[in-house]
């Protein structure tokens, strides 16, 4: 463009975008559940990595480095903006188990993940879409390796959870 | 089917429910420390919440090239959205199951046309009742200023949602081993109301089950293409299935809504969406 000068640190950011956003945006979905935060969190960490490229984009693994930002920031987003009051759609759309079969159970297993703890569904999502390590989550994530194994062992037994029951026994909260 | 498979098949699910693009810095200038990517949503959201305790509320994109809102709907595709492609039929994927009262749609398109020759289809809009996509005749496409028709309208009600029962009294065919009737239909409306009298050339049929489809055509425009109405309708019916979802664009975030309010529909071409208030919600009690 006339005028604009495109630096090689700009270069380089816009060549990761180029190759990356859209597996950034399917991690961020998979570990949100709601294409609309993980827009939002997607944009906001490339908004914030945009900044400081010339340091990001020297680190060894950048890719590693933005999904933790979007890990990072997935966990700490409600509790920046809890002042919001909101009701995610999802929570009015909770599908009944019907004759398709395979299809019903999946979706009611997205419903299960998203009624999962943040740091718990982040857990579960790392080690069994990701298939990160203990060591590397509990890096992610900034706790243990201990409280790693503990938070996906309780998000599994969650998950594996009857839905009949879950559903009676599990009263929808709004974060307020 | 496994723990496992479930938890990955809800990863899949996720993954193809992902938006494809997401507001990016602008290169080559400071980019924005504070940005204000919630306004325009709050802003609808308030604006919603101001009036919609009256009457159900549209909040509707204004074409630049038409502000007034005047004329003929869908004249111009809405910003970002992309040219139609034939989808990839999945047997697979199945409908949503129809919404309940005070329950949001699912701003999206599930329904698809598979290629058919001389056929093209395009999302048209999702209502509480069904949704809906226009088959346009490739040959007439250019050709619908003399009283010909220029395609038709495929409605695919929800799984356990409305069945077209006066279409169901025509001569019987089979679709892909489900029953399907060709015969005549009044067109759906997003109410269910019916909207005048007139009955047009249809099929219908059982596209799953406890879901019904309905494909409608004038018949003039099957004269004009010298085409076999019956032939046609079954093929065309034949070819109808669930793809991966397409979103419905809208130019605000319908992600949230006050309590209270649902989403009650969408239209692709005008990127319109109606919220709608619905019954309060209860918790379900519980058990113990």
């Amino acid at each position: 463009l006339k005028g604009v000068t495109i630096s090689d640190n700009d270069a380089s950011f816009a060549e990761f975008v180029a190759q990356r956003q859209r597996l950034l945006l399917r991690f961020a979905m998979v570990l949100t559940g709601d294409s609309g935060l993980a827009e939002d969190i997607v944009a906001e960490v490339l908004a914030r990595a945009y900044q400081r490229w010339d340091r990001i984009g020297a680190v060894d693994d950048v890719n590693a480095y933005v999904r933790r930002m979007i890990v990072n920031e997935y966990t700490s987003w409600w509790r920046k903006r809890r002042r919001i009051v909101s009701q995610p759609l999802d929570d009015y759309d909770i599908p009944t188990p019907d004759h398709a079969g395979h299809h019903a159970e999946r979706e009611e297993m997205v419903q299960r993940l998203a009624r999962l703890p943040r740091r718990q569904r982040a857990a579960v999502v790392l080690r069994f879409y990701e298939g990160l390590p203990d060591a590397e989550i509990a890096a992610m994530l900034g706790c243990s390796e201990g409280t790693v194994r503990s938070h996906i062992s309780r998000g599994i037994a969650a998950l594996r959870t009857d839905l009949v029951g879950d559903r009676q026994l599990t009263p929808i909260i709004r974060e307020i | 089917m496994s723990f496992d498979d479930d938890l990955r098949g809800a990863f899949t699910m996720l993954e193809e429910r992902a938006p494809t693009t997401c507001d990016l810095p602008h290169i080559g200038q400071d980019a924005p420390r504070h940005r204000f990517r919630f306004a325009l949503p709050l802003a609808a959201v308030a604006a919603v919440a101001a009036v919609a305790v009256a009457v159900p509320l549209t909040l509707q994109h204004r074409d630049p090239a038409n502000p007034g809102g005047t004329g003929p709907a869908g004249t111009r595709p809405a910003a970002g959205s992309t040219p139609p492609t034939q989808p990839v039929v999945r047997p697979d994927r199945y409908m949503p199951i129809a919404p309940k009262a005070g329950q949001s749609v699912r701003l999206e398109t599930d329904i698809a046309l598979g290629p058919v020759a001389g056929y093209t289809a395009t999302p048209a809009d999702t209502t509480r009742l069904y949704q809906h996509v226009t088959v346009g005749i490739d040959a007439l496409r250019d050709n619908q200023d003399q009283g010909v028709a220029g395609g038709g309208d495929l409605y695919a009600f929800y799984i356990g949602g409305q069945v077209p029962s006066e279409a169901l009294q025509g001569q019987r065919v089979d679709i892909n081993g489900h029953p399907g009737f060709i015969g005549q239909a009044y067109q759906p409306t997003p109410t269910g109301v019916r909207d005048g009298d007139t009955k047009t050339d249809s099929i219908a049929w059982q596209y799953t089950p406890n879901a019904w489809a309905l494909l409608t055509m004038d018949a003039s425009a099957f004269k004009a293409t010298h085409t076999d109405e019956r032939t046609e309708l079954a093929k065309l019916a034949r070819a109808v299935g669930i793809a991966p979802a397409v979103p419905i664009k809208v130019p605000f975030r319908m992600s949230y809504l006050p309590p209270g309010l649902y989403v009650d529909g969408g239209q692709s071409h005008t990127g319109k969406a109606t919220a709608a208030r619905g019954p309060p919600r209860t918790r379900r009690p519980s058990s113990r």
